[in-house]
């Protein structure tokens, strides 16, 4: 099983945690650069520690992200971080111009040697409100989206697109990417609309923020569709991203996720964004199960849902070992937690002496 | 409009190419197989151009044969200048009438090309626009694309073999934009105002 190290550059600064968007009346450009500094500084640790990949996404108009082009994050990674691959995962891609996109992380591709990973997401409800995109066309965006950079990748001669939602009169991007024919592809894969796509276009699919029931759902589902189109999909097809703290016992990793406020989803903080985005269909033919996955829990129903994984490496062993049994996952993408400075680095460094060499074992067997 | 617009004719010999023709202006000629008529892509050209259908049957000879055949179709109806759009099968007839020497044609534009094109193609110096459907999973548009070095390739998303049915409104817009300015297409116009 593989290890991606997931860290939004969450600000490190006082802010709220509860409220989209948050005003710049609480910004410091002191802790933005600190904020920052720290990213890059937990990235490193994973990467010497052995984590396979390093993983960066796009949020916007708030604390708990400081990355609203993951692309910048990732070329920066591509110079910092000199194993691992570098995991966008992803952009959002119903609000951003596709051929930017293909650009953009042919770039990356280019800039670390071969190493991407692009995750094509529709991101997180409230995303819609930013580039002032109607949600209710997300999926046939994405859809679209995904296939012209699918095209800009793989064509080798001057093209035009005629969409529905994207026209381009001539495309010819440079450079391309150096892995072939693209780098991996991902997507979500956590409502049945999507899981259906992904199979039938050949896609991996990722959860995030989650629980390992419904993600079982989903990915048996996602299974059922790629066996229809006529392939399996292996262990590296499917992501699962959980929040993560290990410390030397399981008592210390409690103790620090204790000072920890409730995570509330990006989705929930703005209750208008979140009905009108509701409203508009997004959520798709499973609205509930969708809207479930970011309920407000407590920690231990978040740890056994297999929402977060913490404790002593053991604990945290036996964590990921039952979302990759549950699951059939074969990566992992654990988010930092809290930035709780030293402890956080120890964390990293305790799941790549500790875990990690034991999850590999999993691989084999 | 609908195709429903569209008048068929043919003259009253019965010897020449029977036709649909609708709307005004400036000539739009399209070639589309025997089989099939005027689709809602026709009908929205039609809104603003002068368009003549021609679909010639199987025993209308070979695509150069039925080439020549349109042309004087053509002539008859007084049609001096005109662009010629060839559809599936219609896009080798719609070269030769291109090629035609006698021809005034100001450029061609093949949706959804099927069948091998002639080598003779290579010789086009008009603007040429290929148009293949995402969901086509036939190399011919690609096949046409390589004898026409210099045309000008558009992908068009969620369509099959039949543009002008599955995206009329996507054919016409660019069909009309690609006969009036060329190769100037290649640059938008659409204003990307929100508000005046």
């Amino acid at each position: 099983m593989k290890a991606a190290l997931f860290c939004a550059a969450r600000y490190v600064g006082a802010a709220p945690h509860d409220i989209w968007p948050l005003s710049g009346e609480y910004y410091s450009s002191e802790a933005a650069v600190r904020s920052i500094e720290t990213t890059f500084e937990q990235f490193r640790c994973a990467d010497e520690f052995g984590f396979d990949w390093v993983t960066v996404a796009e949020h916007h108009f708030s604390g708990f992200s400081l990355t609203p082009n993951p692309m910048v994050m990732a070329g920066a990674l591509s110079q910092i971080v000199r194993r691992a691959k570098i995991a966008v995962l992803g952009p959002t891609l119903p609000i951003l111009n596709p051929v930017r996109v293909a650009e953009e992380l042919a770039m990356i591709d280019t800039m670390s040697g071969g190493r991407l990973v692009a995750g094509m997401m529709r991101g997180t409800p409230n995303e819609y409100v930013t580039y002032n995109i109607n949600p209710a066309e997300s999926r046939e965006r994405f859809a679209e989206a995904l296939h012209l950079i699918r095209r800009a990748w793989t064509e080798t001669r001057p093209f035009g697109w005629l969409g529905r939602y994207y026209q381009y009169r001539t495309i010819s991007i440079w450079p391309r990417p150096v892995q072939q024919p693209h780098p991996p592809l991902y997507m979500s894969g956590s409502s049945p609309e999507a899981g259906a796509f992904a199979a039938q276009n050949h896609i991996g699919i990722g959860f995030a923020f989650t629980t390992v029931p419904l993600a079982k759902s989903a990915v048996q589902h996602y299974r059922t569709c790629a066996r229809e189109a006529g392939w399996e999909p292996a262990a590296d097809n499917v992501i699962y991203r959980a929040m993560f703290h290990v410390a030397d016992t399981d008592e210390e990793a409690f103790a620090d996720m204790s000072t920890l406020p409730p995570r509330i989803s990006l989705a929930d903080q703005n209750k208008a964004i979140a009905e009108g985005v509701r409203q508009s269909g997004y959520y798709g033919a499973d609205a509930v199960g969708q809207q479930q996955r970011t309920s407000r829990r407590e920690l231990a129903d978040r740890i056994e849902l297999g929402q977060i994984i913490v404790g002593g490496p053991d604990s945290v062993f036996a964590q990921v070992k039952r979302i990759h049994d549950e699951l059939g996952a074969g990566v992992i993408d654990l988010v930092v937690g809290a930035q709780l400075g030293a402890r956080t680095l120890h964390s990293i460094e305790l799941f790549g002496a500790k875990v990690l060499p034991r999850l590999r074992e999993l691989s084999q067997q | 409009m609908t195709e429903t617009n569209f008048a068929r004719r043919q003259a009253a010999d019965g010897r020449d190419l029977p036709y649909w023709e609708a709307g005004a202006g400036e000539t739009i000629v399209a070639i589309v197989p025997g089989t099939e008529q005027p689709t809602r892509g026709h009908a929205l050209l039609a809104e603003r151009r002068r368009v003549v259908v021609f679909a010639p049957p199987a025993d209308a000879g070979s695509p150069q044969e039925a080439a020549r055949r349109i042309a004087a179709a053509v002539a008859k109806l007084g049609i001096e200048h005109c662009d010629v759009m060839g559809e599936g099968a219609g896009a080798s007839a719609a070269l030769w009438l291109a090629l035609a020497p006698q021809a005034e044609i100001g450029a061609v534009v093949l949706a959804a090309p099927l069948g091998s094109p002639d080598d003779a193609f290579r010789e086009m110096t008009r603007p040429v626009l290929v148009l293949a459907g995402t969901r086509n999973g036939s190399a011919d548009a690609e096949r046409y694309r390589a004898v026409l070095p210099e045309c000008h390739f558009m992908l068009v998303y969620d369509a099959g073999t039949a543009i002008g049915a599955e995206r009329p409104e996507a054919l016409a817009f660019v069909v009309r934009e690609f006969f009036e300015r060329r190769d100037l297409f290649l640059v938008s116009r659409e204003s990307g105002k929100a508000f005046p």
